[in-house]
C-alpha cells in the first residue's frame, strides 16, 4: 500500500481513553506508550489533511513527524478544559503553513494550488465576467447585468440563514451536510431552509430566473 | 449532487458566482478554528457566517477543520497500518523525555496504583463494604469515606489559604477522620502576569515530588489557585507547594508556599 491510497478500515479509539492517556501524559506516567495512544487517533486524520497538500510522500513523512514532536512537546501544557482536536489541528496547520513558507514561490503561490486541491467544493473556475461580456451585445449586456441585479435583490431579502444556505449550496457548491455541520444546524433544517429558498426565489423572479445568458439559461 | 441539484439548474449557479464576489480580506485562521470549536460570541458567528457564503479561502479552511475533527473521532488504528508504523518507528527515537519536566517522575503512589490497580481497587472495595457493613459511625461516616474514594468538586471541608508572604509557614491541620482539604494558593493581584496556563507540584522536604499536575485560577485576576489535598497520600511532615506559570517561552517558577501536614488531635 503506498501513501497516496485511501486508508484501510480501522478501529475507533474510543475518546476516553485518549482524554486517560493525555492525562498520564501529563502527569509522567509512560509517557512514550501514552503518547502511542495519541498518536493512532491523530494519524490518519493529519495524513488526510496533508495528502492533497502535500504531494511528495518524503515531504509528508517530514511534516507528519514534525506536526507529531510538536504536539510531544506541547501535550504536557495541554489545558484539560481544552478541545483535543482542534488543538492538534493548530499544531498540523502551523506546520503546514510554515512548510508552504519555505516552498520556491512563496506561501501564498503553493496556497491557492492547496486550496483548490481541497475537493470538489474548490474546483470551479471562477467566470471571468470581462471576456464573457465581450462575447454579448450591448443589449444583452444590459439584461445581463439587470438579471444579477434583480437575482442579488432576491437572494439578499432572504433570511438570513436561509440565504447563507442558499449561498453556500450555490457559490461554495456544499452538501447539506456540509452546510449543516459548518452553520452548526441540523441537515433537516438546512433542506428545509434550502427548500424554501428555491421557492421564494421562483416567486420573486419567476421566468427572469435566467440569469447568466452564455450558460443557456434555465428557468425555476 | 443530491436531489436538490435538480431544482437549481447550473446557470443560476454560475449567476450567482458571478453576483457575489470573493472578499477582498479575510478573518485570521485562528477566528475560523475557533468558530468550529463553537468558542466564539454570537455576534462573530453571524459576521464570520456572513463572510463564509461567498469565500472560497474560508471556506476551505472551515471544512479542513470540520473533516480534521470528524476523522479524528471516527479514527484510530488497530491494526496500525505499514506506513504509520515506519513513521512512529522513526518518530519514537526523537521524541526525548516530554515537555514541561515540571514533575519529572511519578510519585511512588502513582506508580504503584498504575501498576496494581485491580489490586487497589479489590482493596477499595473491600474496604467500603466493610465501612458499610460493620461501622457503627453511622450514615455520617459512611458519607466521609464516600469522599475519599469519589472526590467531590468542591467537599465542604474547611478551607485553608496558604498564603504568599515569605516566611509564613501555614500548617494544614487534617482533623481526624477528614479525608481532604481545599488549599488555596492566594497571590497578591497584579503581581504576576496571566499565564495560559499553570501548574502546581507537592515536594517533600527531600526534594521528592509528591504530587504535580495542572492548576486552574479560580478568579480572572489570576490570584487564587484551589486544588484539593488527600490525607491518604501525605505524610506528616514538612512539604513546599511549587506554582509555576506555563507560557510560549517557556515556564516559570511563580511562588513557594512552605506548608506542613499535621494530623489534628
Amino acid at each position: 500500500m503506498t501513501w497516496s491510497q485511501k486508508r484501510q478500515p480501522t478501529t475507533k479509539v474510543p475518546p476516553e481513553l485518549v482524554e486517560g492517556a493525555v492525562r498520564d501524559f501529563q502527569r509522567g506516567i509512560e509517557p512514550e506508550k501514552r503518547f502511542q495512544i495519541v498518536y493512532d487517533r491523530y494519524y490518519l486524520p493529519i495524513q488526510n489533511f496533508l495528502r492533497p497538500r502535500v504531494f511528495s510522500p518524503e515531504e509528508r513523512f517530514d511534516l507528519t513527524q514534525e506536526s507529531f514532536l510538536n504536539i510531544y512537546q506541547g501535550l504536557g501544557a495541554f489545558r484539560s478544559d481544552g478541545k483535543l482536536d482542534t488543538w492538534v489541528f493548530r499544531i498540523v496547520y502551523n506546520c503546514y503553513l510554515k512548510w508552504l513558507e519555505r516552498q520556491p514561490g512563496g506561501k501564498k503561490a503553493v496556497r491557492t494550488v492547496a486550496l483548490n486541491e481541497e475537493g470538489a467544493s474548490a474546483q470551479w473556475d471562477p467566470p471571468r465576467s470581462a471576456s464573457h461580456g465581450d462575447d454579448l451585445s450591448p443589449l444583452s449586456r444590459v439584461l445581463d447585468a439587470e438579471s444579477k441585479r434583480l437575482l442579488r435583490d432576491a437572494i439578499d431579502e432572504l433570511p438570513k440563514q436561509m440565504r447563507r444556505c442558499l449561498l453556500l449550496r450555490l457559490y461554495q457548491d456544499w452538501s447539506v451536510r456540509e452546510i449543516a455541520n459548518a452553520l452548526h444546524l441540523s441537515a433537516e433544517t438546512v433542506k428545509v431552509h434550502l427548500f424554501q429558498a428555491r421557492k421564494k426565489l421562483r416567486e420573486r423572479l419567476g421566468p427572469t430566473l435566467v440569469v447568466g445568458g452564455s450558460s443557456g439559461g434555465a428557468r425555476g | 449532487m443530491s436531489d436538490d441539484d435538480r431544482d437549481f439548474p447550473a446557470s443560476l449557479r454560475d449567476s450567482v458566482r458571478e453576483t457575489y464576489g470573493e472578499p477582498a480580506s479575510h478573518p485570521g485562521d485562528e477566528s475560523w478554528i475557533r468558530y468550529c470549536e463553537g468558542e466564539l460570541e454570537p455576534h462573530e458567528v453571524e459576521s464570520l457566517q456572513d463572510h463564509l457564503v461567498t469565500c472560497r479561502r474560508c471556506a476551505a479552511l472551515v471544512q479542513s477543520v470540520e473533516s480534521f475533527v470528524a476523522d479524528s473521532s471516527a479514527s484510530g488504528e488497530a491494526p496500525r497500518s505499514a506506513e504509520s508504523a515506519v513513521v512512529w518507528d522513526s518518530l519514537r527515537t526523537k521524541l526525548g523525555p516530554p515537555a514541561p519536566p515540571l514533575e519529572g517522575h511519578p510519585s511512588a503512589w502513582q506508580r504503584t496504583w498504575h501498576k496494581a490497580p485491580s489490586v487497589y481497587a479489590v482493596a477499595l472495595a473491600a474496604s467500603l463494604l466493610f465501612v458499610a457493613g460493620v461501622s457503627t459511625w453511622g450514615v455520617l461516616e459512611h458519607r466521609r469515606y464516600a469522599r475519599l474514594i469519589r472526590p467531590q468538586p468542591n467537599p465542604p471541608t474547611p478551607a485553608l489559604y496558604a498564603e504568599s508572604e515569605r516566611g509564613s509557614s501555614p500548617v494544614l491541620v487534617f482533623e481526624p477522620g477528614t479525608p481532604s482539604m481545599v488549599v488555596r494558593l492566594t497571590i497578591p493581584g497584579g503581581v504576576v502576569p496571566p499565564y495560559p496556563s499553570y501548574r502546581m507540584a507537592l515536594v517533600s522536604s527531600t526534594g521528592r515530588t509528591v504530587f504535580a499536575g495542572a492548576i486552574d485560577p479560580e478568579d480572572g485576576a489570576h490570584t487564587t489557585f484551589p486544588f484539593v489535598l488527600w490525607r491518604d497520600f501525605l505524610d506528616e511532615a514538612n512539604y513546599t507547594i511549587r506554582l509555576v506559570g506555563l507560557g510560549e517561552d517557556g515556564e516559570e517558577l511563580l511562588e513557594e508556599f512552605p506548608i506542613a501536614v499535621v494530623d489534628g488531635r
